[in-house]
């Protein structure tokens, strides 16, 4: 799979204040959520993939190019900011196309791939109104199709889900995925909010106080861990204790019997202390580790 | 007979596989934007008005000149006191600085203000290309306004003279140099605005501090001169900003010094040459170098 990102001991001071300390990590293609609090360091990163800023130490490469010494590479880059950043009096079409232009696209094709990316982004009939008509939905699919005309081969998109009901945001977090899957643009995806990582991304880079805390693919981050919970109908202190006999410790947290540190051999002694005891079975699964798990015991 | 059936197929997202242009597209595509927001296209009726205004100011001498040296030129005295091309950037001047004030900072302010400005330098350009490109197209647009005048009045003086081909021969000169004045004019009109523009944060303001810059050396030069007696009192033409074109423009037509001088156009013609260059390569690289280190440092 090939590199698109990469971080080689990445360091970024501002002053004394130190939003990047020698991360490394790489991106290769596909959708790759950078997730992190707010001041883990995710905005420097992507202005140093941007090459609006200078590292401190270390190289940001794109595309095989470093960009603060060639922002030629930009042309193959899109980048939708989480702020403001649209004007009101112009029409989203005619907004597009200079964008296009702006990024290398000579006219004609501007104008066409811009009608083509409103059409994309669901923006097809209101493409000629003023974009300070718009709705804040349709401002933030502006902002992602201005960040796509050019057609980049990648495209860092920061918060893009900021400001958006919960309705848009499900329309929003598709049409990346959708970007990802069916238009072959990779994409990072900075966000703070782990429910849009798990949604839509194949892979996650963790920062945390501007260091590197996980890297991986998302599914690994998200897979089965050793706890066990087990629901019945009215028998669970019987099921409880017919556990103890087998020598299976579990804990009752509700309605709900959490066996922890299940090892494979006991899987056996769970089922027969369940049907030992009768008890009516609601519910049998392994708890699925969150990529919440991953900021617990984190300094924050 | 047969059944015509339409059919729509989605063809679905492509590639662009075209021509990329990289950095000189973008620089020309704000060049372009650029004139068309200075001259008002695309917008509004109202930015059309300021533009569209000042252009007929400009013409008004520009076509009613000849007429009056075609009917009284030959009068006695008459003659004399009908500006000629010398003397055509010294009755714009103020009003073209004035149009400048009011339109440069529209091509800064709106966008930082909008923030579209984090668009634009995400793109293969560097903030150097984006000052540039838009010092460029208001420096084109403010030599556009100015000389297109100035060749209609060439025009107009051949077409009224007796003798055009004589006419030609003996004032062809004028020709490259109201190229050169019109080009120093219209420096001098882009550059001020433009560097105040990056400091400001509003239009008006910008157009007010550059307005108050001009009356306030206009009227403190004024005031200087009128007190002043002996040689020393021709520096203080330097202190009128407003009139640094004209100086260069009356070195460039080689106008004569007057045996009693009276207000700073005047003055200045008594100053060595040097000093007057000096003074306007000053006014014009010192608001240019303000304006791009502004840009260069410019944190996103």
């Amino acid at each position: 799979m090939t590199t698109l990102l990469q971080a080689n001991n990445l360091t970024k001071h501002y002053g004394p204040t130190v939003a990047l300390d020698g991360v490394s990590f790489e991106v290769s293609e596909g959708i790759t959520g950078l997730l992190g609090a707010n001041g883990a360091g995710k905005s420097t990163a992507i202005k140093l993939f941007l090459g609006l800023l200078r590292p401190t130490e270390g190289v940001a490469t794109v595309l095989g190019e470093e960009p603060y010494h060639n922002v030629t590479v930009r042309e193959r880059l899109g980048y939708m900011p989480e702020h403001d950043c649209l004007p009101d009096n112009i029409a989203g079409s005619e907004f597009l196309a200079h964008m296009a232009q702006l990024s290398g696209l000579p006219p004609a094709e501007a104008r066409t791939r811009a009608a083509d990316t409103l059409r994309h982004v669901g923006l097809d009939e209101e493409r000629y109104r003023p974009i300070g008509e718009y709705s804040t939905g349709m401002k933030q699919r502006v902002k992602l199709a201005q960040a796509l005309v050019h057609d980049p081969v990648l495209a860092l998109l920061d918060e893009p889900t900021a400001g958006l009901d919960p309705a848009g945001r499900e329309e929003m977090l598709d049409l990346i995925r959708r970007i990802g899957a069916e238009f072959g643009i990779s994409i990072v995806l900075s966000t703070h909010l782990m429910g849009d990582v798990e949604r839509t991304c194949d892979r996650i880079v963790v920062l945390d106080a501007g260091s590197l805390m996980e890297q991986g693919e998302v599914s690994g981050f998200t897979q089965d861990t050793h706890t066990m919970f087990i629901e019945v109908d009215d028998s669970q202190e019987e099921v409880l204790a017919a556990l103890g006999e087998r020598g299976v410790a579990a804990q009752a947290s509700g309605a709900v019997i959490v066996v922890e540190d299940l090892t494979d051999e006991q899987f056996d002694d769970v089922r027969d202390a369940i049907v030992e005891v009768g008890a009516r079975l609601r519910r049998l699964a392994p708890r699925r580790r969150q990529l919440s798990d991953i900021f617990r015991g984190s300094p924050q | 007979m047969t059944e015509a059936r339409g059919e729509v197929f989605d063809i679905g997202y492509q590639r662009y596989a075209g021509e990329r242009e990289g950095r000189g597209r973008a620089i020309k595509t704000l060049w372009h934007n650029g004139v068309r927001t200075s001259l008002g296209v695309g917008r509004g009726l109202f930015a059309k008005i300021v533009p569209g205004l000042t252009f007929f100011i400009f013409m008004v001498p520009a076509l009613g000149f000849p007429v009056l040296s075609a009917m009284f030129g030959g009068s006695d005295g008459f003659g004399d006191i009908i500006p000629g091309q010398d003397d055509y950037y010294s009755m714009i001047a103020f009003v073209l600085i004035l149009f400048a004030a009011i339109v440069a900072p529209e091509l800064l302010i709106a966008d930082r203000r909008s923030g579209v400005i984090n668009l634009y330098l995400v793109r293969p350009l560097t903030a150097t290309d984006y000052v540039m490109g838009r010092w460029l197209a208001f420096f084109s647009v403010a030599f556009a306004m100015a000389l297109l005048p100035q060749l209609t009045l060439f025009v107009g003086l051949t077409l009224g003279a007796e003798d055009q081909a004589q006419y030609i021969r003996d004032e062809w000169l004028n020709l490259p140099r109201s190229v050169a004045a019109g080009a120093a004019l219209a420096l001098f009109a882009a550059t001020l605005p433009l560097c105040v523009s990056a400091f400001v944060g509003r239009r008006a303001y910008a157009a007010v501090f550059v307005i108050a810059v001009i009356l306030i050396t206009l009227t403190v030069a004024a005031i200087a001169l009128e007190q002043a007696s002996g040689d020393s009192a021709k520096w203080y033409a330097l202190v009128s900003l407003n009139d640094y074109p004209t100086f260069v423009n009356d070195l460039i037509f080689a106008k004569e010094t007057a045996d009693f001088p009276n207000g700073a156009r005047e003055y200045a013609r008594l100053l060595p040459s040097y000093a007057v260059w000096g003074a306007f390569a000053a006014s014009v690289a010192l608001p240019a170098a303000l304006l791009w280190e502004r840009y260069r440092r410019l944190a996103l």
